[in-house]
């Protein structure tokens, strides 16, 4: 079997994504923050923890993965392993599918598919309901804004958290601190909504999947879908960035995939892809002697741990898994 | 929505099946982490941001570097101007900010969860500099 990804506004999905989350949080992986410090230190030099050394969860090796993976640099202008150039997309649908993967194994369901949340029919609502849907209820994934207190995600625990001052990553003491949220209270025109069915369409009418110089707003449906290439009028980032800014809290640094709704905002940016591929073709650029090192068709993918994969390994997604729906914008 | 209690027991079973189907992974940590080829080994980053363009037959060069304080310190990390001349700051790797002003101020309000706890993995970074 394959698996389906279904909206969060599922209630059976939406429980097991939950559930999984909670799990995964709370079960130990043997991994101590000082052998993740030390494995890592010369690879990624400019990830440095402080704080107390401690046991980390499954989940906490997901945040410490993305974090790592931001902070090793790769051939200059802002790019880095997993973002700011063309391997954005190709390294977040591997990465995600191995989160799919241990949500199958704790769920004991191996037809689990992971939840996207389809944001842009969100920001097509006046802005001052955008943070008071359902979704953001204890029924939901929690309260939008101040310390998740209530609801099924109120029992995460954030133990690792990149300090955006200082550039440390934080190791914190006793049991973490619950997450924190600020949806929709940045009252500035350019982060204070979230984007629009007609931002999608333009990143949807993109013809080429990324450009020459392949900088992080290359004029490509890569640039415009992460965000870099603005595809509203007047907006400084839009798309995926404006989602992580619009929540702000802990989707705000690089330790962003803390906050579960990481993983609802990434699922519907690689069904947008997935919708883009299915238009164009499932095509990546740069090919193999071409463009930045570490962002070619060929590159290996960073990865802390199980396989790593080359973006061609993951153009098609059909052996893994099906969106419900295609229809984004 | 329909109401969606978190049921302990399941969450229970859940916990007990990470063990059992995951595993330890410590055995990733034991050796160093390969970086994959291509990565910058450079620790902090070029911190002038350059950005080429022509104009009617000139070849322009725009170079940018911040100075920046902060209660007389230096502000951390590189703050750089994008080809579209907004700035951004690896700490908020999302954002992208009409100046400077407001990425100072943002960075500082997203720090204010710091703990300032007590550093115990200093010894991991002995010999090396900030």
């Amino acid at each position: 079997m394959v698996a389906v990804r279904k909206n969060i506004n599922d209630a059976a999905v939406r429980q097991d994504f939950v559930t999984a989350c909670v799990a995964l949080d709370r079960a130990m992986s043997g991994v101590t923050v000082s052998q993740a410090a030390t494995a890592l230190r010369t690879a990624v030099p400019r990830l440095r923890f402080v704080g107390v050394d401690q046991e980390l969860s499954y989940y906490d090796l997901l945040v410490l993965w993305h974090v790592a993976a931001m902070s090793l640099l790769t051939g200059g202008m802002g790019r880095n392993a997993a973002h700011s150039g063309p391997i954005f997309l190709p390294w977040h649908r591997h990465f995600l599918l191995r989160l799919e993967r241990w949500m199958q194994l704790v769920l004991g369901d191996d037809d689990f598919g992971l939840p996207y949340w389809d944001w842009a029919r969100d920001g097509d609502r006046p802005t001052d309901e955008q943070w008071q849907t359902a979704l953001w209820t204890p029924a939901g994934i929690g309260p939008p804004r101040g310390d998740v207190t209530a609801g099924g995600l109120s029992a995460i625990r954030v133990r690792l958290w990149e300090n955006p001052e200082t550039g440390l990553v934080e190791s914190l003491p006793g049991p973490g601190r619950p997450l924190v949220r600020h949806a929709g209270e940045d009252q500035s025109p350019i982060f204070s909504a979230l984007p629009t069915t007609d931002a999608v369409g333009v990143a949807i009418g993109m013809t080429e999947y990324d450009a020459d110089p392949w900088l992080p707003d290359s004029a490509g449906h890569r640039g415009m879908l992460e965000g870099w290439l603005p595809a509203t009028p007047g907006h400084v980032v839009d798309l995926h960035n404006l989602v992580h800014v619009w929540i702000g809290g802990d989707m705000g640094p690089g330790t962003s995939p803390n906050d579960p709704v990481f993983f609802l905002n990434h699922c519907n940016v690689d069904r947008i892809w997935e919708a883009w591929m299915v238009q164009h073709g499932r095509v990546y650029s740069p090919g193999k002697d071409e463009g930045p090192m570490g962002h070619r068709v060929d590159s290996a993918m960073f990865t802390l741990f199980g396989e790593s994969r080359v973006p061609s390994d993951v153009l098609d997604p059909t052996p893994w898994y099906s969106y419900d729906s295609l229809n984004v914008g | 929505m329909d109401d969606n209690p978190q049921k302990s027991e399941n969450v229970d079973q859940c916990v007990a099946r990470a063990r059992e189907k995951i595993g330890d992974l410590a055995s990733a940590f034991t050796h160093p982490i390969s970086a994959p080829t291509g990565s910058d080994h450079d620790h902090h980053g070029d911190p002038t941001s350059t950005r080429r363009f022509r104009h009617n037959g000139h070849e322009c060069v725009v170079e940018t570097h911040y100075k920046i304080t902060v209660d007389g310190k230096p502000f951390v990390g590189h703050v750089s101007v994008n080809e579209r001349g907004t700035v951004h700051h690896h700490g908020l790797p999302n954002y992208a900010f009409p100046s400077a002003v407001d990425l100072v101020k943002a960075v500082l309000d997203a720090a204010t969860r710091s703990s300032g706890v007590e550093d115990k993995l200093a010894y991991i970074y002995e010999g090396e500099a900030d």
